[in-house]
């Protein structure tokens, strides 16, 4: 496993093994204890990051995410790749070889 | 800190015998006469004093609180008061005529981290000090050793549900992620204190971090209640002061409880994936993560961290 650099629709991703998280009311908050950082998301983004608790490709995100939220697949998909790869540089997820 | 809490503070560093003998020591050993000393932190200014003894022309004692206050009462009380400066700022903040040759501090926790030593005395280092300037302390450890102490385990604890028919599980789980401050007996060591992290003033990074993967041969049987974390610091040649088990007046242990305490005896080993970080941005984190094992099957594993245990910082970067 490794730290992605840029992450593509088949990536394979899940949460990071080295970050803190817990949950806090509604939201989800985490600490990247190397980079020095507080993170926290939303109930909005909060589906997405339960689902990379287990390794998924960003496919496979998108289909669960279009199908439980009913909205367009070409902007879910440029949406979650955006999300993912801003998550992946603040070193919150990783690449699953 | 409220002034009375802050009275009580030094007052119990002042009058710690082993604290104060060692500084003394080492400041007599380190200041040389006329040289300029930076006291980083002074709190009661006892380390400003003691350099003026040693022959030190000039003094700048940094403090934020309000100890500044009997800092200046206590130089002036013994005839310093012209040789030692005042400064009641942050340490970024300040700027002098004239490089230090030495700095003084004792900007430590029982378990090493936790007023941001690195970080200031790496500031102060970098820009207030002569580049053949000496720090003191100069190297600090940090030791760690799995414990057995049901005494202070139970502190960590919350009432059972059927004491008042109330779930305390939400406030259990952070209790278990606070290290907590004790005087740990050392015959508590179920092993040998192991080395978690080496700080050595000249060269350290700006920030304290560390990252260690221990391993722990179980020496004798006993419930593992948690980890004992303590601090030796080397202060001058020659001079050392720690708090090793069960510490000393001036300091008592850190103690990072277990969330669920596990049967060890001789023949297992307990790993220890010891993380933390302390500086502004990321003030006094730890992470301990533990596996109790016998062979290869894992009897207890447990992720902590004191993350688990507050509230994040409003700074924290929002996802919507």
């Amino acid at each position: 496993m490794s730290v992605a650099a840029t992450i593509v629709i088949g990536s394979n991703i899940k949460q990071s093994d080295s970050i803190l998280v817990q949950s806090l009311d509604d939201d989800i908050v985490m600490a990247n204890i190397d980079s020095g950082h507080y993170f926290g998301v939303d109930q909005t983004s909060k589906r997405i990051w339960e689902l990379l608790e287990q390794p998924v490709t960003v496919a496979d995100l998108c289909t669960r995410i279009v199908k439980e939220y009913d909205v367009e697949p070409a902007k879910c998909e440029q949406e979650v790749l955006s999300f993912v790869n801003e998550l992946a540089r603040e070193g919150l997820i990783q690449v699953v070889v | 800190m409220a002034d009375n809490d802050l009275i009580s503070f030094h007052r119990k560093l002042l009058n710690a015998p082993e604290r104060m003998q060692a500084y003394r020591e080492a400041i007599f050993k380190t200041v040389r006469p006329d040289d300029v000393v930076l006291d980083v932190g002074c709190g009661s200014g006892i380390l400003g004093l003691f350099a003026c003894q040693a022959g030190a022309r000039r003094v700048y004692a940094i403090e934020q609180s309000n100890a500044i206050s009997v800092a200046s009462e206590l130089a002036a009380a013994n005839g310093f008061a012209d040789r030692i400066v005042y400064i009641n700022k942050d340490i970024k903040e300040v700027h002098l005529d004239e490089q230090a040759d030495v700095i003084v501090s004792e900007l430590i926790s029982k378990g090493v981290i936790g007023q941001k030593m690195a970080e200031t005395i790496g500031y102060c280092r970098d820009h207030l000090l002569k580049t053949d300037g000496r720090i003191l302390p100069n190297q600090v450890e940090l030791f760690i050793a799995p414990i057995e102490d049901n005494v202070i385990y139970r502190k960590t604890q919350l009432p059972e549900k059927s004491e008042y028919d109330l779930d305390f599980t939400p406030f259990a789980r952070r209790s278990y992620n606070s290290p907590l401050s004790a005087h740990i007996p050392a015959h508590s060591l179920l092993s040998t204190g192991q080395i978690a992290y080496r700080y050595d003033a000249p060269t350290a990074a700006n920030f304290d971090s560390f990252d260690a993967k221990l391993v722990f041969e179980v020496e004798k049987a006993g419930m593992l209640h948690g980890f004992c974390a303590w601090f030796s610091s080397v202060l001058a040649e020659g001079v050392v002061m720690s708090n090793k088990p069960p510490g000393i007046a001036a300091w008592d242990n850190l103690f990072l409880p277990l969330a669920q305490p596990a049967h060890v005896e001789p023949g297992i080993t307990i790993e220890l994936s010891l993380k933390g970080r302390d500086d502004s941005q990321m003030p006094f984190i730890w992470i301990w993560n533990t596996t109790v094992r016998s062979n290869s099957q894992i009897l207890a594993e447990h992720r902590q961290s004191t993350f688990f245990a507050k509230i994040p910082p409003v700074s924290a970067k929002m996802y919507k």
